[in-house]
């Protein structure tokens, strides 16, 4: 944890020198994604690994999302895992509600079980599109880095720009399901009507 | 200044004002201090309650790492005037973002310290936790002057000043003229009083008041006045009644005195009367005695020739005889001292006619003439005025070498017209009675002389008379009241003056 925050610090401050040469380097990189993604240090991931935990303090869920109290509370990841194991250490003895918080890995979008935020790791449009109206009309924060996530129909993006990690939102796309945003995490975001 | 010296109203005022001044003084420092520390408090409070706000909306900024969104957020904090200065830490205590409008100020710790917000030596600072539900997200941080304080101590300052000065003038306007109520009564008291030791009157009151001492002392001052006032009337018409009673005996003294003198006067003069007559007496009675001594012892030598002795016993016997008229008018002279007769009008003219009956036989012997103009009635004894012209007419005829003429005239006269050393009442009217003869006169020199008794001018042989006639005339006029003049000259005659007073 403690080293997550101070690479997240490293990329704060691209004021400081040491630093500054990374923050181009990000810069340079920003517009090839895909080329970023695999070659990026674990940095950027363990960012989103802890924005994604960070959801479930701005994020309200409906009751219905749980069927019982012992439910876990779980982060789902579609695709390829990108966070190696540093999600789990993230979301490590943390809880929702009382719910533990517990990461499940789909392949497909049939094997999305009774997850609570879903992480899309693919930059296929089609497949994005494919997924989202497969958890459609369900209490699930659809989270993604791909281009356009919230243009697609995602709630929620991770954009690249001025080498920091912004959030693209769609309130209403959540608002469909019973999720509500909050207003403080509204505030950091960009809000796509 | 002494204290006493101080009028009443200063001294009044000055304890109004000291009074008042210490109330308003104290009510002030009360509300300041009250009010300090309740607005330290309440600024705590709400600086505090500011921070707690701030903290609540970074949640976000810090769980997704925007700074952006966390400046925003402080930046909002510029409506705070005396923010000093602000920032954001991460949960790793690491400065996250910070208060932008005026970096020159903006100096943040390093590090946050314990969460709280405390008063600095000049500022008020603080951190607060920001905590999303349980989980802290890091620490805000925020620092202001302590201006606002000093402000309104300032103002508060300039308030209790404004208080305190119009405090006073209002109380020292109004106490100069409600203190009147009081001072009014006592200056006026002390003005009476002055007044009274200033010009002894003790019929001043002094006005009474409506403050019920100044009353109880006003009404005992008028009651001390009224009872000097009384003694002093008293005191007063006890002087005035022993001035009276002095005057009224010094009078009476005066009156006794007098009396005194009078009869004083009256002792000497009878004194020396009586001396004069001793004196006379034991001259002029002697000498008929020698001579009818002298006779007898003639008479025995020769009582042989019985013509001889009888040519003695003539003298012895005409001696006799004198001494026996001179015993009489002695005696007559001395009666008349006693006094006692009643006065009676009397015609002065009916007088001389009878004194010129009595006197017929002298009258045509010697062919005198006696003229007399209208006389008047005055008051008198008869027999004395009687006596008194028998003794003048009887002195003219007498003393005359020729045919004898007397004028008898009157006159009346003021007291003023009378030149004479005589002393006269000055008010009285007199009547002068003259008688003018032309007979032998005499020198002016001897004009008192011939008054007294037994003093002769001539010898007896000349002219015949006991010596007494003129003394008995003073005698008369005096017991009238009167006095009696002699103008004269040797050869030329006489002119005697009769004064009598005149009712």
């Amino acid at each position: 944890m403690k080293t997550t925050a101070k690479h997240s610090a490293f990329i704060c401050y691209p004021a400081n020198p040491g630093k500054a040469f990374a923050g181009l380097f990000l810069f340079i990189f920003s517009g090839f994604p895909l080329l970023l993604a695999q070659s990026s240090p674990p940095k950027e991931y363990q960012v989103k690994a802890v924005f994604l935990f960070n959801f479930t303090q701005f994020v309200e869920w409906p009751s219905t999302a749980f069927n019982s109290a012992a439910d876990p509370f779980v982060i789902g990841i579609l695709g390829e895992d990108p966070f190696g194991d540093y999600i789990k250490e993230t979301i490590a003895g943390e809880q929702f509600m009382g719910h533990p918080l517990v990461v499940q890995h789909y392949t497909t979008a049939k094997d999305i079980g009774n997850c609570h935020i879903l992480f899309i790791n693919s930059n296929d449009p089609k497949k994005i599109k494919a997924t989202l109206s497969a958890v459609v009309n369900r209490s699930i924060l659809t989270v993604s880095d791909t281009d356009n996530f919230a243009y697609l129909g995602g709630m929620i993006g991770f954009v690249t720009r001025d080498n920091k990690i912004r959030l693209q939102i769609k309130p209403a796309a959540a608002k469909d399901t019973g999720l509500n945003i909050s207003s403080k995490l509204l505030r950091v975001a960009d809000i796509i009507d | 200044m002494k204290l006493t010296d101080t009028p009443i109203q200063r001294q009044l005022l000055r304890v109004i004002l000291l009074v008042t001044g210490a109330v308003v003084v104290l009510t002030c420092i009360a509300f300041f201090a009250y009010d300090f520390y309740t607005f330290r408090e309440t600024t705590k409070t709400q600086f505090s309650t500011l921070g707690a706000i701030i903290a609540a909306n970074s949640t976000a900024a810090l769980a997704f790492d925007d700074r952006d969104a966390a400046r925003e957020i402080l930046d909002a904090l510029k409506a705070e005037k005396h923010l000093v200065a602000a920032g954001l830490y991460d949960k790793n205590n690491q400065i996250f973002s910070r208060y932008s409008i005026d970096s020159t100020k903006n100096d943040l710790p390093l590090e946050p310290r314990q969460d709280g917000f405390q008063y600095g030596e000049n500022s008020l600072e603080g951190f607060q936790p920001v905590k999303q539900g349980k989980r802290r997200l890091g620490t805000l941080y925020l620092k202001s002057d302590m201006k606002v304080i000093y402000t309104r101590l300032q103002r508060y300052g300039w308030i209790a000043f404004l208080v305190v000065c119009v405090s006073f003038l209002m109380t020292y306007f109004l106490s100069r003229r409600l203190q009147r109520r009081v001072t009014d009564p006592i200056l006026d008291l002390a003005n009476t009083a002055r007044l009274i030791s200033g010009h002894h009157d003790y019929s001043v009151r002094a006005r009474s008041s409506n403050v019920a001492e100044l009353r109880q002392l006003t009404d005992a001052f008028n009651h001390m006045l009224q009872q000097i006032e009384t003694q002093n009337q008293e005191i007063t018409s006890f002087n005035q009644n022993l001035e009276h009673k002095v005057s009224e005996r010094t009078r009476e003294l005066e009156l006794a005195k007098d009396e005194l003198e009078a009869v004083n006067n009256k002792l000497i003069k009878s004194n020396r009367d009586l001396e004069q007559f001793a004196y006379i007496a034991s001259h002029d009675l002697q000498e008929p005695l020698r001579k009818i001594r002298t006779f007898a012892e003639l008479a025995e030598r020769n009582w042989q020739d019985p013509e001889v002795a009888h040519k003695y016993f003539d003298k012895i016997t005409s001696s006799a005889k004198r001494m026996s008229d001179l015993i009489q008018a002695v005696l007559n002279y001395s009666r008349l001292s006693k006094t006692g007769e009643e006065y009676a009008d009397i015609d002065l003219n009916t007088v001389v006619e009878n004194i010129k009956m009595d006197f017929e036989l002298l009258i045509s012997e010697k062919n005198a003439v006696i003229e007399t103009t209208s006389l008047p009635v005055v008051k008198g004894i008869a027999l004395q005025l009687h006596q008194l012209c028998l003794n003048l007419i009887s002195n003219s005829l007498k003393f005359s070498e020729k045919d004898p003429v007397i004028h008898i005239t009157s006159k009346i006269l003021s007291a003023r017209e009378i030149q004479t050393a005589m002393e006269i009442d000055a008010e009285k009217k007199y009547m002068a009675l003259v008688f003018k003869d032309n007979g032998i006169g005499f020198e002016q020199q001897y004009a008192d002389k011939i008054f007294t008794i037994f003093q002769r001018l001539n010898n007896k042989q000349d002219y015949a008379g006991t010596g007494i006639g003129l003394a008995l005339c003073k005698k008369i006029v005096e017991n009238h009241h009167g006095f009696i003049t002699v103008n004269s000259e040797v050869g030329k005659g006489a002119e005697f003056s009769v004064y009598l007073p005149i009712e």
